[in-house]
């Protein structure tokens, strides 16, 4: 996976996916779960949800991230993909874990004794989409639910059977169990493909270390396998069905493979 | 060498280096190869997920 990165602060108003209608960017991660305001004042603002809509149907690959922090645009942003983050200032929880996989997991996890990082192995059984972790996965951040009704997406990563759902302000639990979905994936009917997430720190330095069960190989901590499968998989690297040895030839040629049918 | 084949030599050039100025120092023009922007509402991921962006440019 070689991709051509380009960071621009989401703030900025000058922000174009186009150039002549012509697209510029193949793909856009959004790395910005605060930001709160669409910029209404230039009619030909870039990152207008309908503009990212456009893209998205054009043949395009659009990957989020969120936290509990998750402002309005992102929210509203996801809502199209039929994923809907829990309600404001809402995390997801679990302590049970520290005592239940405390001899599977890393020590200096065990050490932070904190409870707004959850683990889970919960992924999809599809191997197209990610592998069963070996070891398990370390998220921080907000649930999410999808729309049932919606046949395009589908939950990547679950929550841990103990783990919560829990407003921080009134400490109503809002979900639980499997309900909460940590990661989702959308494919359109054009094959395009939105990776969902409410955890920034997924894909942190700091998660890659700490999900190795030894802290010593974060580049094959579980982590780390899974957010490279979800790159695969957002980005058209796996998963896709390819055409292979195709032939061309006279509908009555006396030419014809039929080495199988004979067999 | 005749000044006709001297003047189509320097079009030629300057045509060429035209195309090079705005095909590969124009980050507005699209010049074919793909770009992945990514949006970020603190610099500090920059550092923070040093491996996540590695393992986008496939590093």
């Amino acid at each position: 996976m070689e991709f051509n990165l380009e960071f621009k602060n989401i703030q900025d108003p000058n922000i174009k996916l186009t150039y002549f209608d012509q697209y510029i960017y193949s793909n856009i991660i959004f790395f910005a779960p605060t930001y709160n305001e669409e910029i209404t004042v230039k009619s030909d603002y870039g990152l207008k949800i309908d503009n990212l809509l456009k893209f998205f149907d054009a043949g395009h690959d659009i990957m989020i991230f969120g936290s509990s922090q998750a402002a309005g645009y992102i929210r509203k942003l996801v809502n199209e993909f039929g994923v809907d983050y829990d309600d404001y200032d809402t995390v997801v929880k679990d302590s049970v874990y520290l005592y239940n996989y405390k001899e599977l997991l890393n020590k200096d996890l065990l050490d932070l004794k904190e409870n707004e990082i959850v683990v889970t192995k919960n992924t999809i059984n599809i191997p197209a989409v990610t592998k069963l972790p070996k070891g398990f996965i370390l998220y921080e951040g907000i649930g999410m639910d999808i729309d049932l009704h919606n046949q395009y997406v589908f939950p990547i990563l679950k929550a841990d059977e103990n783990a919560y759902s829990i407003k921080t302000a009134t400490g109503e639990i809002i979900s639980n169990g499997e309900k909460i979905k940590l990661v989702t994936g959308y494919q359109a009917r054009n094959n395009r493909r939105v990776v969902i997430t409410g955890s920034i720190n997924l894909c942190s330095d700091r998660f890659y270390i700490l999900s190795s069960a030894d802290g010593t190989n974060p580049t094959t901590s579980p982590n780390s396998v899974f957010c490279q499968d979800m790159l695969n998989w957002n980005f058209q690297r796996s998963g896709v069905l390819k055409y292979e040895n195709i032939r061309h030839q006279r509908v009555y040629s006396n030419f014809y493979l039929n080495r199988k049918r004979t067999a | 060498m005749s000044i006709s084949t001297k003047f189509l030599l320097i079009t030629a050039f300057l045509i060429t280096l035209i195309q090079r100025i705005f095909s590969e120092y124009n980050n507005l023009v699209y010049n074919g190869t793909t770009k992945t922007l990514v949006l970020i509402d603190d610099w500090n991921y920059l550092n923070t997920h040093s491996m996540f962006w590695d393992q986008l440019r496939g590093r």
